[in-house]
This record gives C-alpha cells, structure tokens and sequence, in this order.
C-alpha cells in the first residue's frame, strides 16, 4: 500500500516507470535536484508528513525500498 | 598595467607563495604550484609550437588540473575552451568543428571521448604535460608580444540553428568585470570561495579570477554534491566559505530542500547569484536562514561577461514581488531600445544593450551572428561605439532601477543555462518518425517539454535527443500528438502550447 503511493508519487513528478527495478535513481537519471523538490513536497502531501531537512540525503532517496524505509520513519511515529 | 589575467597569478604567487589557491576533492594547490604548474603546460605547449591565439579545448571534471590547463594555455599565447566532458560526442564534434582546436588536454578518465573527437597526435594528458620544467625566458617572450584585447577563452553556449555558438572573450573584458566585482564586494584575501558552476558555463568566471585576483581561495564542489545539497552545507560550514556565486537554481534547491534551515551556514558574508531568475520566496527563505549576509543579484549574458548590472539587495521583498536588476556595473554602458531602435522611455519596455570594455570579441568563426547582435549603437552614428543587443527585454522602475520583463525570442534559462528552444527541437526532429516538433518552457516545475507529432515512440525521440544535447537540454516531459496545432499563418501555434503545457 505504501510502496503503491510511493510510486504513484514518484510518477506525478518523474517521467521513467522503471522505478521498482532501478536500484540507483540518481545514477540512472530518473530524478535530479528539481524533481527531489517536488517528491518531497509529493510525499509530505500523500503521507500528510513533514520530511526534516537533515533526512534529505541521497541515501534515502536512491531507490524505492530507501523512500519506503524513509517514509515507515514518519508514518510510525 | 594590467595587460593578462596572468599578472593576477603572479601577483598572488607572489604575496601567498604557500597560500592554498585552490582545493577539490582530490587535493590542494598552493599558489606556488599553481604558477609552477602553469607555467610547465604553457612550456610545454609552447615546445609544440602552439600558435598565436589558436584555441586548445580542455576536456575535464571541474578540478584543480583544469584551472592550471587554462592558464598553461595562456602562458602559451592560446585561448582556452572549456568543454563539457559529459555533453554528447555529436555536439562535442559540432563545437570542434567551429573551432578547430590545434590540441586538446585531457585525463586518461576523458581520454576515449577525445579521440572520438581529434586525432592522437593532438591529445594531450595533464599529468605528462606537467611534469614539464618551465621555460621563463620562451613564456616570458611570448607574453611581451600580448594585449589585453587578445583572446582568453571561449565559451560555447546554445544556438537556435543547432550548432553552438562560441563566445570569445578577451583578457580585458574578465579583468574589467573582475576590477569592478572586487571593488563593489570588497574582496580581500579572506575571501573562501565555493564554486558550484561547471568551467564550461560562464557563471564560473567570477570563482577562477575574484580568486586569483585577491590571492583568496577556491573550493572546487564536485556537480554530483548540488542534487542533495545538504552535503555542500555542510561542506561550506566546515571550511568556513564566506562567499559564493552561484546560479540561482542551486539556491533554489537548497532553500527547497529545507537544507538552509537544516544546516548552520552563517559564515557565509556575501551571497551573489546570476544567469536567471532568483525568485523572491526562496531569496526570502536564504535570508531568513542567513541574515547578516549581503545578497547581490547580478544580470548579464555571457556575451558581456559574467555580469553588466548587480543590485545590492537593499530593502524588503514579499513573496510575488520581483527583484530588480539594478544598475550599471562600473564602466558598463546600457543602452535601452525600443522596437524602432530609439530610446525608451523611463517606464517603458525595450531590449537592453550593452556597451562597454566587458563585451566579447563576437562569435568565434561566425560572422554573420556576430554582426547580427553585435551592432552599432543607433544612439551615436559618428564613431565606432559597439552594443550587444541580449535580446531582453527590460524597463527602469520609479527607483530607477531595470527590471527584467522577459525575452524577445525563444530562448529560455534551466537551471541556470541558456538554452535555445530552437536547438532541441532541431534534435527532436533528426528522429525517424517525427514530423513536426515545437518545445515549450513549463516556468512553474522547471521543465522542459517537448510536443511532437509522427510515428515514433517517445523513447525513440528521447534516446535520439539525447545523442545530440547535453542532459540539462533533454526534455523532462514529451507529448505526443495526432497533429501539432497551427495558426493563422500556418506555422505551429506555440502560444497555444505554451499555455496548454508551458
């Protein structure tokens, strides 16, 4: 469920589709500074959450199962 | 008097013999090493009878080894082209072949590229070249016989047409900009500069020369940091950086990203940006982050170097309020025209032009554009007195300030780089199956998106764009239609796009 909205997520701001196989989104181009911008916003909107500045690094955001571990972090507290 | 970019280097070699100059990732150089190592490319180049004035393309990562190959080539009496290592070989080859570069300086990690684009004989590594000894009285000869309107650089920026155009720019011009940015913010060798923008790209002209001319210190960023730009934060509150120019994309990202807030970046003293827009809401968020620094927003094309009007941020701005332009850099000329080449009007919209010791020497091997946008002042027929026309539109405000309106043709400004429409439709269009293209620039996600009409997948025109223009120019939407809409004069509506897409 979460992984679904995740990559809903990511769809509404990246153009790829590949976003379950790709083990580096950065290294495979899928994402750049602008589109992170607008995940962000994305998620903290669908997960009604707000992502602290310091939790936005590349590790957590360097493929799907990274935002699904970042995202279990807020939606737990 | 200052004749040569050199005499900054050696003045500050000369005064901070064990200073660090410069620093990246890898290492350090003293500005001892750096003339040292200068000098050994130039001798180097110079044993290869290089000529006078001829371009040599270096083909780097931003990195320490880069900066001592522009400034071997200039002891050399070359003028250096910073290329973009990871630009396709097709526009790579276009460049090469407007310029014709008698040799090319590498790293064995560019190496394959550039002999995909000349032949062995004319590429060279840095690391054999500098292992040179210097030659002072070969370097000396040759810089007796330069000016300072002689070449420095060439930098290639987008062309409508497809092919690149090449500015050149002459020692003058960077020595003016340099003088007048020094004096208006106070450089002095405390200054830590941290660069962000690529060598290729003329945002990065006032890092090299503010530097060297104030025997202050670069930190060079690898491109890869500015992504999740918490890491350059943190990078810049451990080495204590008081001063960067940056395009305003990357402040954008990092204001965004919450990074401002996240990190303490308060040691930073003077905060200058250029090459587009800096808007308000994110301008407001660096200030609220970090109060005490002076914010400069500069303006200019690379065509008048780096920057011809700064504005000292000097009062309030609310959210959907626009920064001004401001004035006249010191020894700059303006000029504000309107459609039937007089002057407008305060209040009233026309193309800024620039006058002025900052302009380029025109477009390298290209006549016919140089003459096109470098004119005549219509204000003054009775001499020689040379205007760049930038093709943007401006008007002076009730504080007699210029405010920028908008452009006058289809160039746009992504992430800080000029980029013609024009050319990436030309690239969309080289595709098999596409019949009609028309791109438009969607202002509010910051992307570019492509609208075609034919028989080919969007994959297909996207791998094929991607073989012709650098990845800041690969549209980040493509639109396929059954037929592209068209006016009255039957030529693709692009308001009508720019308003469904843009």
């Amino acid at each position: 469920m979460m992984e679904e909205k995740i990559v809903k997520a990511l769809e509404a701001v990246c153009d790829e589709s590949d976003f379950k196989t790709s083990e580096d989104f950065l290294e495979d181009g899928i994402i750049d500074s602008f589109q992170i911008v607008e995940l962000v916003g994305e998620l903290e909107e669908v997960f009604d959450i707000e992502i602290s500045g310091d939790d936005i690094l590349p590790e957590n955001f360097i493929n799907l199962s990274a935002i699904c571990e970042l995202i279990s972090k807020y939606t737990e507290d | 008097m200052i004749k040569s970019v050199l005499d900054y280097l050696e003045y500050s070699a000369g005064l901070y013999p064990e200073k660090t100059a410069v620093t990246d990732v890898n290492g350090s150089f003293s500005y001892a090493d750096e003339l040292r190592l200068s000098k050994s490319i130039g001798t180097f180049l110079s044993d290869r009878k290089l000529p006078i004035n001829a371009p040599v393309v270096v083909l780097m990562d931003k990195c320490k080894e880069a900066l001592v190959s522009f400034w071997g080539i200039t002891y050399a009496g070359g003028i250096y082209v910073p290329l973009d290592c990871h630009a396709p070989v097709a526009r790579l080859k276009l460049i090469i072949e407007v310029c014709s570069p008698a040799y090319v300086i590498t790293d064995s990690a560019n190496r394959e590229k550039a002999l995909e684009l000349v032949s062995a004989e004319k590429i060279f590594l840095y690391d054999e070249m500098a292992k040179t000894s210097p030659d002072e009285k070969v370097l000396s000869d040759i810089q007796a016989g330069r000016i300072d309107t002689d070449p420095l650089y060439i930098i290639f920026t987008s062309g409508s047409t497809g092919v690149p155009k090449g500015v050149v720019i002459p020692h003058r011009a960077v020595i003016d900009f340099t003088e007048e940015a020094s004096e208006v913010m106070e450089f002095s060798e405390n200054e830590s500069f941290a660069n962000q923008a690529p060598f290729y790209f003329d945002a990065s002209v006032p890092d090299l020369y503010c530097t060297i001319r104030n025997g202050a210190t670069l930190h060079i960023i690898p491109a890869a940091w500015f992504v999740f730009p918490i890491k350059v934060l943190e990078y810049i509150k451990e080495h204590k950086i008081n001063a960067i120019f940056w395009v305003p994309s990357a402040l954008i990202v990092a204001a965004n990203l919450k990074a401002v807030r996240s990190v303490d970046v308060t040691c930073l003293k003077k905060i200058m940006f250029c090459g587009e827009v800096m808007p308000v809401k994110q301008y407001n968020m660096w200030k609220a982050a970090v109060p005490d620094a002076k914010y400069v927003n500069y303006y200019g094309p690379s065509e008048t170097t780096y920057a011809s009007t700064y504005y000292v941020i000097d009062r309030e701005f609310s959210n959907d309020e626009f920064l001004p332009i401001g004035r006249a850099a010191i020894n700059t000329g303006i000029v504000i025209l309107n459609d039937d080449d007089g002057e407008c009007k305060k209040g009233e919209t026309g193309e800024l032009c620039i006058r002025g010791s900052s302009l380029a020497l025109g477009y390298y091997n290209n006549p016919e554009k140089t003459r096109e946008q470098f004119v005549q002042n219509p204000l003054s027929p009775y001499y020689s007195d040379i205007i760049y026309r930038t093709g943007d539109l401006v008007k002076i405000n009730e504080r007699d300030e210029i405010e920028y309106v908008s452009r006058k043709d289809f160039q746009i400004k992504h992430m800080g780089y000029r980029i013609e429409l024009g050319e990436i439709e030309n690239a969309a269009i080289s595709a098999t199956g596409v019949r009609r293209t028309c791109c438009v620039y969607n202002d509010k996600r910051k992307q570019i998106v492509l609208i075609y009409e034919g028989s080919a997948t969007e994959d297909d025109i996207k791998k094929t764009i991607e073989e012709k223009v650098p990845d800041y120019m690969v549209p980040g939407k493509i639109v396929k239609l059954d037929a592209l809409p068209m006016n009255a004069n039957d030529k693709i509506d692009r308001v009508l796009l720019k308003e469904r897409y843009g």
